[in-house]
């Protein structure tokens, strides 16, 4: 560009560089006025908006950095408590098998069915459509369907899945679906009170269910999900923080087929014979498991005899009653283990004995002079009133303590009884007489039932057991130890008595318990319930032995309660014993009895 | 010779040298693309005394013409930009490959989650089908009932024949078990 006009150019800028945006200042020039900006007055102007902007910034950012910094958590914690929500995820519950692996409770998923009254504009009309169909009160559904204030209400809980496809097809709106669990047992009333009840919530209320509920329950998961300001969840935000863990699935020691014969073979008889109701058990003698616990009902107003449902308790364990002639083995047994009789020992043994003002007799007559095993097989109550004089009451009081009587099994199953043992102190002068033959002291039938194991284990007492293992949620089986032992009598003592025993299957008061093919050793119980001496009577009926006697397998006792037309235990229950020991021995593939042990003369 | 190749005459200094007007030499082409100033003639050439010799102008430096200077910026931009094109493609792709593995992992979850309801449903229908009391009572349906006398398991004398082995302790295998081979 020439030096001319880039001079004027600059000039140019120079003058606009100089001309006011808005006349400030004012000064006299010659006369004239000309609006000119202070010098500087511009540009601290600038700086101040500027810095004014600058502090406004500032702040906003000082403000931001303590809400992501100092106050990070609490809004972060607010803003999850106002868009998140955390479900729970139930944890299946465990199973429960058979010593065989068949199912004896299962749980599967089901459908609830749920409606919103607050949508639901025709209560009436989904009353009458869906009541037919999941089987509730149609009356009863519509007010639940009334109600605008409700958000949530329960239709149904845990249909069938035909039942939930045809409600799901009513295509009703307010009508949702969620899926739970449900308890099932698929063998029915098969072992009911041993097995239990699950409630509504899928937790133990009874038996083994409430027994075992931290093992079966399993740990439940966590899920949360994102829902928006109505509190719809929002698809796709579900967020697993803890899977479900599944619940540990039971082995017991029952077989399913042992266990059925002992209730169908106790209903019957129960029946036959209009007793109040019945128990039964089958234990391995080796293992102390438990084969069968049957309990039933006898016939009322409302039902015939049957077995015990779910919410009976399992009587076996909880109930305790007088044993009667049962208990004569354990002083017997106790006055061999002392060395004080043999089975030749001779008694002189009237038909009845007075001891302070009570009488005390003998049922069926005999000879004056009995031996040990005459006692024993002919359940001669002075003969062991005699046997227990000469034991002492210390000694008794040791040997029922030995035997168990007095204290829990070891079963841990809910609500067992330790029975009712007075303590030595507190005898009176009839206790040395009526306890040795089961009056004055209540057992379970299982505590009478481990007297004989004991016996028929040489001597060996073992805890008695009803799970054999455990199956956890990968799969993996894990076996359970056997019950504890403890010796009680000697191995030769355990021989005598079980060679006393099967004198009374062969001879004695016992001979319906015989099983064929095998050698049965045991002993009746006949025990007069209170009051004693005021008619009408009644009676514990019972029979509790072992087979076969040379090498004892399996044992078991049978109860009955109050029967009515016949009360002898030896009559009522030892037919029983035969039965469910007959069926238990097959099913158990026990090889029949050589007969190389004979019973004593 | 050519006025335009012969070599100029020598000058002589003085003024009594008779002057011979030096021959006017032609200007270089002009380089590509160069930016030439417009001749001007600055000072006016004096008619009684040639002028002097003409100035090689001096070497230029040579400017890369417009073209080629604007196609390297833009090749880069370009290149960018396919780049960043490929990289926000191959996550889409990437992402696209996932929601569909993702689809695929739902449906094995629904058909699993649909089998393992099949097979809980099957096992209690089996446990209901197997029950003790089922059983009994479709066999007293069908005529059937307990035996009078359970069997015992008697444990044969001697050694228990093994499968394939010998049948001395069974004679009548062959009339028994007449479908059968000969040896059990």
């Amino acid at each position: 560009m020439p030096r001319a006009g880039r001079d004027r150019a600059g000039a140019a800028a120079t003058a606009r560089a100089h001309r006011p945006l808005v006349a400030r200042t004012a000064h006299a020039v010659g006369g004239a006025r000309h609006w000119r900006p202070a010098p500087g007055a511009t540009r601290r102007r600038l700086i101040a908006i500027l810095t004014a902007v600058a502090v406004v910034f500032l702040v906003l950012a000082a403000r931001v950095a303590d809400v992501q910094t100092r106050s990070r958590g609490y809004f972060r914690a607010l803003g999850e408590s106002q868009r998140q929500r955390t479900v729970t995820l139930a944890a299946e519950r465990g199973a429960i098998f058979d010593r065989n692996g068949y199912d004896l409770a299962l749980s599967l998923d089901r459908q609830t069915i749920w409606a919103d009254p607050r949508v639901i504009r025709q209560p009436a009309e989904y009353a009458a459509r869906i009541a037919p169909i999941v089987g509730v009160d149609e009356l009863a559904l519509r007010t639940k369907l009334s109600q605008p204030d409700t958000a949530f209400t329960y239709v149904a809980r845990k249909v069938e899945p035909d039942v939930a496809t045809a409600v799901r097809r009513l295509g009703l709106p307010g009508i949702g679906f969620v899926p739970e669990s449900k308890r099932y047992y698929p063998a029915g009333e098969l072992a009911a009170p041993v097995l239990g009840f699950v409630g509504v919530d899928n937790e133990g209320l009874s038996g083994l269910e409430q027994a075992l509920e931290g093992t079966l329950a399993g740990r439940p998961g966590r899920l949360t999900v994102e829902r928006d300001p109505t509190g719809t969840d929002l698809p796709g935000t579900e967020r697993t923080l803890a899977q479900a863990r599944r619940g540990v699935d039971l082995v017991l020691t029952i077989d399913r087929s042992i266990q059925y014969e002992a209730e169908r073979a106790l209903v019957e008889q129960v029946d036959a014979v209009d007793a109040k109701g019945g128990m039964a058990i089958v234990m391995d003698v080796r293992t102390g498991d438990i084969l069968a616990m049957a309990t039933v009902d006898g016939e009322t107003a409302e039902h015939s005899a049957r077995p015990a449902p779910s919410t009976q308790r399992n009587r076996p364990v909880t109930d305790v009653f007088e044993p009667g002639s049962t208990n004569k083995v354990v002083t017997i047994a106790a006055a061999i283990e002392a060395g004080l009789v043999t089975p030749e020992t001779q008694f002189t043994v009237p038909q009845a004995i007075t001891v302070d003002g009570q009488k005390f007799e003998d049922v069926t007559e005999h000879g004056s002079v009995l031996t040990v095993a005459d006692i024993i097989r002919e359940s001669s109550n002075v003969g062991t009133i005699l046997i227990a004089r000469q034991l002492g009451s210390a000694r008794f009081d040791a040997a029922l303590r030995n035997f168990g009587f007095g204290r829990t099994t070891g079963l841990d199953f809910p609500g067992e009884a330790a029975g009712i043992l007075l303590p030595v102190s507190q005898y009176n002068d009839t206790s040395l007489a009526s306890m040795p033959v089961g009056n004055g002291l209540a057992v379970t039938a299982l505590q009478m039932l481990d007297v004989y194991v004991t016996l028929a284990n040489d001597g060996v007492a073992r805890q008695p057991r009803l799970v054999a293992a455990t199956i956890d949620a990968d799969g993996k089986r894990f076996d359970l130890p056997l019950g504890t032992t403890r010796p009680v009598v000697s191995p030769q003592t355990a021989l005598t008595m079980r060679r006393l025993l099967a004198s009374v299957v062969a001879e004695g008061t016992g001979t319906k318990a015989a099983v064929p093919g095998y050698s049965v050793g045991g002993k009746t119980g006949t025990a007069r319930k209170p009051p004693y001496e005021r008619p009408p009577y009644r009676y514990v009926s019972s029979f509790v032995g072992f087979a076969p006697v040379e090498h004892p397998r399996l044992a078991a006792i049978v109860v009955l309660d109050e029967p009515a037309k016949q009360f002898f235990g030896g009559t009522v229950a030892a037919p029983v014993f035969a039965r469910i020991m007959q069926e238990a021995l097959a099913v158990e593939r026990v090889p029949g009895s050589d007969s190389t042990l004979a019973p004593l003369p | 010779m050519s006025p335009a190749t012969a070599a100029p005459p020598r000058r002589r200094t003085g003024p009594s040298a008779p002057s011979v007007p030096a021959p006017r030499r032609r200007p270089a082409p002009p380089v590509r693309g160069a930016v030439t100033a417009p001749r001007t003639r600055t000072t006016a050439r004096s008619p009684s005394r040639p002028g002097p010799a003409p100035r090689r102008p001096a070497p230029r430096r040579v400017v890369a013409p417009p073209r080629d200077r604007v196609a390297r910026p833009r090749a880069r931009v370009v290149a960018l930009v396919v780049a960043v094109a490929v990289v926000v493609l191959t996550i889409a792709g990437f992402h696209a490959f996932l929601a569909q593995t993702q689809v695929r992992l739902e449906q094995l979850r629904t058909r699993t989650a649909t089998w393992e309801d099949r097979y809980e449903s099957a096992r209690l229908e089996n446990g209901r089908l197997t029950s003790p009391a089922r059983i009994t009572a479709r066999a007293a349906e069908l005529g059937l009932g307990p035996p009078a006398v359970a069997p015992v398991p008697i444990p044969l004398a001697g050694d228990v024949p093994r499968r394939g082995g010998s049948t001395a302790t069974i004679a009548a295998w062959a009339e028994v078990k007449r479908h059968l081979d000969v040896s059990p």
